[in-house]
């Protein structure tokens, strides 16, 4: 089988980062609050050019203060969970593997059930499971320099440990909550959810592990490849692999940390956007990364409005990822997409 | 470009792995590392990439001690050439052999068009330019195997290690794949090749060097060293040197002589 010309992939890519401009532009439309395409279209261009107002406060409130920095904060975290997770699979050389690999969501997820119960704010919530993701990581990574067997299994061992441990955590706190308020707050923020009542602050929030994680991945992408290959294969052709998957470890972890911190636990992505891009777009990471940023920002864009129109409460966006990625992850595995992918 | 081993030893804790080993590899030579199972032989390439640095004695390339030279820079000296197993992702051929260009990179770029010419030069000097674009997964065990070749290649170094680089081939794919091998050790690289097979060694390669239980117990040209003799004692097993006419002349060949030991049913 000849593999797509590189003109084919440019053509996806183009594809692709359409795709992305009409799932935003359709999501900060749709809603309860009604726009017209055109008004959203007028409304978004006069933050550009001068454009005499022909729309109410409240629709640029709606736009403005609520639906663009949730459908940016989508996006931003689809990319954010797409990207560690390729850099993982890539480094660990091993297409199953998924962001919270090393702990940083169990140890989120324990940061957060902590706050929560110590009766934080959700500043102090998000800023608490931030901090225990990162604590997290680092705990298994020192873990595992410790240990004598080879350096990535004993990275997986060591992240499987913490896991453990945090999540065991995270289930006596609940026990101890108080089951009125307390448990089921934690019961909810651990589904994850992008509804808040601060969207513009979260999403400045993010956005600064969102590019110390993201742009050292961007530009070190080509030598991701090369992790894919044994130790010394890669240290012959030159590669400090240590030092490396160093990097790649604290960026997939700043933007798993990160992403977890202001939207709760939302699996699947991680693993199921990178299959999917590596389909489309082969294995290098030179194409490869930028795609799987798009494609999850895409996926996570579109996941999130079925989260918030799909019935009158809100759906946890933590279970429709895993509703929508399970399936689809089925359908890659029989229909032999999966190993063409792997 | 040579390289030269003075009084290598290494060792895994307690267990010895290599001691006393030395030896030179001179420019367009092609030497075959023999030695029956757990003999040293990639303990004894791991130090001559600079993978093991904590042996004692030196490894001199082109005069340089191998465990001080970076990383980068060892790449542009020595390229390993590992066996052909199935790689876990399925890149294509012309991104596995950019791949080897890593070295001559800053560490932020990527390969840009100089470094594409390099892998399709080296892709056409062994023949697989119409593989550029296929995946690596779906290629025989031997074109894999060139594909691994090509992309030392491009590192640009004169040294090249091969680890078994027959093990996992047919018959006719060992053959032609030595045959590529020894046709770069006559154009001026400096080739180290590890073997199971003495034949090949007889074949191909200008010197051996044969290792037991860690040890030297032979190295010099193939013609004088490679004798039935050297190899009963290394394999523990005896032959017999056979000369065979064939169309392109005679040929030599290694005869196990069979029952000798197995009197009775080994298994």
């Amino acid at each position: 089988m000849k593999l797509p010309s590189s003109r084919k992939l440019n053509l996806r890519f183009l594809i692709l980062a359409l795709l992305f401009l009409a799932a935003l532009f359709f999501s900060v439309l749709a809603g309860r609050f009604s726009l017209s395409s055109r008004q959203l279209f007028r409304l978004l261009a006069s933050r550009v050019f001068p454009i005499r107002k022909t729309w109410s406060n409240a629709a640029e409130n709606v736009v403005f203060g609520i639906r663009l920095p949730r459908v940016m904060k989508a996006a931003v975290i689809g990319a954010a969970l797409s990207v560690a997770g390729v850099s993982y699979q890539g480094m660990f050389r091993n297409p199953l593997v998924s962001p919270d690999l090393l702990g940083a969501s169990t140890g989120a997820g324990f940061g957060a059930a902590l706050a929560i119960l110590l009766g934080a704010g959700s500043v102090m919530i998000s800023a608490t499971a931030f901090f225990f993701g990162l604590l997290s990581v680092l705990v298994a990574y020192l873990v595992s320099r410790a240990s004598r067997v080879g350096e990535t299994l004993s990275m997986i061992l060591a992240g499987m440990i913490v896991s453990a441990l945090f999540s065991a955590g995270t289930s006596y706190l609940k026990l101890i909550a108080d089951t009125e308020r307390k448990l089921p707050e934690i019961t909810y923020w651990l589904m994850g959810s992008l509804s808040s009542l601060r969207q513009r602050e979260e999403l400045m929030f993010l956005l600064i592990p969102f590019v110390l994680g993201s742009v050292p991945l961007f530009v070190l992408r080509w030598r991701i490849n090369l992790l894919t290959l044994p130790d010394s294969e890669a240290k012959t052709m030159g590669v400090n692999t240590k030092a490396l998957r160093l990097i790649v470890v604290v960026c997939a972890t700043l933007l798993t940390s990160a992403s977890v911190a202001v939207s709760g636990l939302i699996g699947w992505v991680g693993l199921v956007v990178p299959h999917m891009s590596r389909m489309l777009f082969g294995y290098d990471y030179r194409r490869l990364l930028p795609a799987t940023a798009l494609f999850g920002a895409t996926f996570l864009v579109l996941v999130d409005d079925i989260s918030r129109l799909a019935s009158t409460a809100e759906i946890p966006i933590g279970i429709l990822t895993a509703v929508v990625g399970a399936p689809l992850f089925l359908y890659l595995l029989v229909s032999g997409g999966a190993r063409r992918a792997d | 470009m040579q390289i030269e081993l003075r009084d290598v030893s290494f060792s895994y804790g307690r267990q010895k792995a290599l001691d006393g080993v030395s030896f030179c590899a001179e420019k367009g030579t092609m030497t075959a590392v023999l030695g029956p199972n757990g003999a040293g032989k990639s303990t004894l390439f791991c130090c001559m990439l600079g993978l093991n640095r904590d042996y004692t004695g030196s490894v001199l390339l082109a005069g340089q001690e191998a465990r001080s030279i970076a990383r980068r820079d060892f790449s542009q000296l020595a390229a390993y050439i590992p066996q052909s197993n199935a790689p876990v992702y399925n890149y294509s051929v012309l991104d596995t052999v950019l791949m080897g260009t890593t070295g001559q990179l800053s560490l932020l770029s990527s390969p840009k068009a100089q470094q594409l010419r390099q892998a399709e030069t080296a892709l056409e000097q062994l023949g697989i330019c119409h593989l550029a674009f296929r995946g690596l997964r779906e290629l025989s065990g031997g074109e894999r195997q060139l594909v691994l070749v090509a992309r030392a290649l491009v590192q640009n170094a004169q040294i090249l290690i091969m680890d078994e680089p027959t093990a996992n081939l047919d018959y006719g794919n060992q053959q032609r794949v030595l045959q590529g091998v020894r046709t770069l050790a006559d154009s001026g690289y400096t080739v180290l090749i590890s073997t199971h097979n003495p034949e090949h060694a007889l074949r191909y390669s200008t010197h051996v060097l044969a290792l037991q239980k860690g040890r030297r117990v032979a190295f010099g040209e193939t013609e004088g060293v490679l004798t039935d003799a050297l190899v009963s004692e290394l394999y523990e097993f005896p032959v017999t040197m056979a000369e065979v006419s064939t169309a392109s002349g005679t040929v030599r060949a290694f005869v196990p002589n069979a029952d000798c030991e197995n009197k009775g049913n080994v298994l």
